[in-house]
């Protein structure tokens, strides 16, 4: 297992009378290779937990374990752990600063004080995986369009060579277009180079079509970790959370509640296509034009 | 009906410049946009990232001007400076980022703003101030400091600090892109319950495509062109020329469009999950 | 990070103090400092000290509240307080090796430390409750004279009441971006001074990029509300003066007259 967490409690703020406690007695494991998504309101403690996975926050109590040892731990290299465990901001204005493309991304491996043929290959390395484009690695990163700067803000990650790759909301604010570029570049990661992902989103219907578990916080709780089908199971209590069900799971609930017999833990349009066909009985009937 | 904003060829082109302040070229950033809404309509315009549409709405509240064509609101051209100040009221504005526009540090103060620039009188600014916020449902909050509130709340109070000039147009420019779920349903309610019971003209911009079923008309720009234009049904069925312009249609949409392509016989335009359950219930019982 | 600070941060409650015109606050103030250094003997400091009591009474601020605020200048008035002791000439009292406390050091010391302590104490309570907006609005109504000579003291007003606005948010966005290079290895504490001072780049930069975008924004979305100066607008909450605010003024000038003849007579 990558990453684990065990009774953690956060309290911000402890002394102060505007004290709250944003995480309660969570605990998690984050197996290594799984696509996980990480879903809940604003202010469900989603921000609060990631940081907790690269000990840029430290519990208030309990314990958070990368490969079996405590973050906590005097003998732990904090560098070494954010290298392992990569965490990707929101907005990428918040650290894009170099004059370069080349140059951003190459802050982090510098940071890991290594050679420069291994910042290098790193560079151009994370650069490719990103899908940032070669002709754009000498422009400067505050001339990109929206997508690109997360792009290059994923880069300048992956030149940490992480193990773990936790992104805050990278689709929010692009269009249709981007978004989907982005979560290839993200499926890609994770089929191709097996990096563990952790996706943190508002988006059920973006999460459905990628994620292997979908971890839902509420309230700094974590109320589900279970395969997407599973979670839309629960589409009343997600609606109560103040978090939105598929389109398609909606369709589905609403026959189901007509006197269908059809399940509606179903996510993606084609299998819901499928099931609605199938609960129709038009499949033999020859009414197919393709 | 009364045409309200009327673009005429609109062309808006800037000159790009090298690090030395060098001009390297120009730039189209709106290309010859016609458009004529009247007064009570909805009307959202869609694009892709960099599609101009933003640049297009800022020209509705004299912000920038054309560079060729022109834009009449409530029939004064936006070139005549003369103008300025009574577009400026005739046609709001709510910009994609809560915290860059809200100026006052308290709720109320931030929403008397406009009227206060516009020299009304102390007693009708509160009145004004109060309807306003009770539109946006922000009454209950208006001695908060913005800082303290959600994403959506700021940007209800921001368009409360609009409707407070009494303007007949409200143009949102991607309101909601900073937003949550939750956040854009806030607003987007807002701004139909302004154009349903207040009958405000609003120009929605927005990339999202679930928020603009509501519209009376959309506008699909690319390139600084208007590519399609039409009813949301009417969009929403051209879904590989949406797909090539980097948008997409919604869910049930495309689910409806699988569904046809099967030989489900349901209607190709549906807009709802409860449209689409309605229909596939109708089936069977026939 | 913001919600920590207490010193100067408004404390939304209902008083007299509260109510009272923040002209008569701003002069208030003055006035009270004014009269701090005025009294040399035990009773014009006994004065302020009524004074500065009855004030805090009046404000119903806790007065945990006030003294936690002091924390963060303990260390400040700590210096002028030893510094004082022991480097005024005069008889000696105590002598430690070579540093000694001189009665004149002693006497100065507890002054200053009274001073200061009272100083930050009357400020504070000003800010404590005067909204920023009441503040700069004040600040604007009293120096509009200056207009005349064609002072800008309508865009002084405007831009402290805008910075007032942006500081908490860019606090928060300056946490965010050092913790977005920390997660990329960056450290702020290593090396020399040099590295230290390379080391704030990578914040620097995104918060600079982001204030002008912020400003940018801004100025956008005031020309969009029809801002255009001060000149033809009108107030939302204007200024206009209560019986309880002559009492204020009224109050001033007995202080001020009372520390001056507290002064001159004993």
């Amino acid at each position: 297992m990558a990453i684990e967490l065990r009774n953690v409690n956060y309290i911000y703020d402890p002394d102060s009378t505007l004290s709250y406690r944003a995480l309660e007695d969570i605990n998690l494991v984050l197996e290594d290779g799984v696509f996980y998504a990480l879903i809940g309101h604003t202010g469900s403690g989603k921000s609060t937990l990631i940081q907790h996975m690269n000990g840029l926050v430290k519990p208030t109590s309990g314990q958070v374990l990368y490969d079996g040892k405590d973050i906590a731990d005097k003998s732990m290299d904090l560098r070494e752990l954010r290298s392992n465990v990569g965490l990707v901001f929101q907005y990428p204005e918040h650290q894009l600063f170099e004059t370069t493309v080349y140059a951003d991304v190459s802050f982090g491996p510098k940071n890991l004080k290594l050679s420069k043929e291994e910042i290098d290959i790193r560079v151009k390395e994370a650069l490719k995986l990103a899908g940032v484009d070669e002709s754009l690695w000498e422009v400067s990163p505050f001339e990109l369009s929206g997508g690109q700067k997360r792009r290059v803000a994923i880069a300048g990650v992956l030149a940490m060579k992480p193990k773990v790759l936790i992104l805050d909301e990278p689709t929010a604010g692009l269009d249709p277009g981007g978004r989907d570029e982005i979560l290839n570049v993200l499926r890609n990661l994770h089929d191709k180079e097996g990096i563990t992902i952790l996706l943190v989103s508002h988006s059920m219907e973006d999460v459905a079509g990628y994620a292997d578990r979908i971890i839902v916080m509420n309230k700094g709780r974590i109320m589900y970790n279970d395969v997407p089908d599973e979670i839309f199971a629960h589409a009343e209590e997600l609606k109560e959370m103040g978090l939105s069900v598929p389109q398609v799971t909606s369709v589905l609930s609403a026959l189901k509640n007509k006197g269908f017999d059809i399940s509606d833990n179903i996510t993606k349009v084609d299998k819901a296509a499928d099931e609605i066909i199938r609960v129709l009985g038009l499949e033999n009937k020859g009414e197919r034009n393709e | 009906m009364d045409s309200l904003i009327k673009t005429d060829n609109l062309i808006y082109e800037y000159t790009k410049r090298d690090d030395n302040g060098e001009v390297i070229g120009k730039i189209r950033a709106v290309d010859g946009v016609s458009i004529d809404v009247k007064e009570g309509q909805f009307i959202a315009i869609l694009g892709a990232n960099g599609s101009g549409k933003s640049t297009f709405a800022a020209h509705l509240n004299a912000i920038l001007f054309p560079t060729e064509g022109s834009v009449w609101v409530d029939g004064k051209n936006t070139k005549d400076p003369a103008n300025l100040w009574d577009i400026r009221e005739t046609a709001g504005m709510v910009f994609q980022n809560p915290d860059n526009q809200i100026i006052g540090q308290i709720v109320e103060e931030d929403v008397g703003f406009g009227p206060e620039n516009m020299g009304i009188p102390t007693e009708q600014i509160w009145e004004r101030v109060e309807e306003s916020l009770k539109a946006v449902g922000m009454w209950e909050y208006r001695e908060h400091s913005p800082n303290k509130l959600s994403g959506g709340q700021k940007q209800r109070v921001s368009i409360a600090g609009v409707i407070a000039m009494h303007p007949k147009c409200i143009v949102l420019d991607e309101p909601t892109a900073m937003l949550d779920p939750s956040g854009r349903w806030e607003v987007i309610r807002a701004a139909r319950a302004l154009n349903d019971v207040e009958k405000v003209t609003i120009i929605l911009i927005t990339h999202y495509m679930d928020e603009v079923i509501h519209a009376d008309k959309v506008f699909v720009m690319d390139k600084g062109k208007i590519a399609m234009e039409g009813t949301p049904r009417e969009i929403f069925v051209r879904r590989d020329e949406l797909k090539k312009l980097k948008l997409d249609v919604p869910q049930v949409t495309a689910l409806a469009h699988e569904l046809r392509k099967r030989g489900v016989n349901v209607p190709e335009d549906v807009l709802t999950p409860d449209e689409l359950a309605n229909a596939l219930d109708a089936l069977k019982e026939r | 990070m913001s919600d920590r600070m207490t010193l100067g941060q408004y404390y939304q409650t209902d008083s007299v103090l509260h109510r009272l015109d923040p002209r008569v606050k701003l002069t208030g103030t003055i006035v009270y400092i004014a009269a701090l250094f005025v009294a040399d003997n035990i009773w014009g400091y006994l004065l302020a000290t009524v004074f500065l009591v009855t004030a805090i009474a009046l404000s119903r601020v806790p007065v945990r509240f006030m003294l936690k605020g002091m924390k963060s200048i303990a260390f400040l008035i700590a210096l002028t307080v030893v510094f004082n002791l022991f480097m005024t000439p005069g008889d000696i009292l105590v002598k430690f090796w070579r540093l000694a406390i001189t009665k004149e050091g002693a006497i100065l010391a507890t002054r200053m430390a009274v001073r200061l302590i009272y100083l930050i104490i009357g400020s504070n309570i000003m800010t404590l409750t005067t909204t920023p907006n009441q503040l700069t609005d004040g600040l604007e109504r009293l120096l509009s004279p200056l207009k005349v000579i064609h002072a800008p003291v309508h865009e002084v007003a405007m831009m402290m009441s805008i910075a007032l606005r942006f500081i908490p948010i860019l606090m928060e966005e300056t946490d965010k971006i050092m913790k977005a290079q920390m997660a990329r290895g960056a450290s702020f504490d290593e090396g020399g001074l040099i590295d230290r001072a390379k080391s704030l780049v990578p914040i620097l930069v995104p918060l600079f990029v982001s204030a002008f975008r912020r400003a940018g924004d801004l100025a956008l979305a005031m020309e969009a509300r029809g801002y255009r100066g001060g000149d033809r607008r009108t107030r939302m909450k204007p200024l206009h003066y209560e019986a309880r605010d002559y009492v204020g003024y009224f109050c001033l000038v007995l202080l001020l007259a009372s520390s001056i003849v507290l002064r001159m007579m004993l």
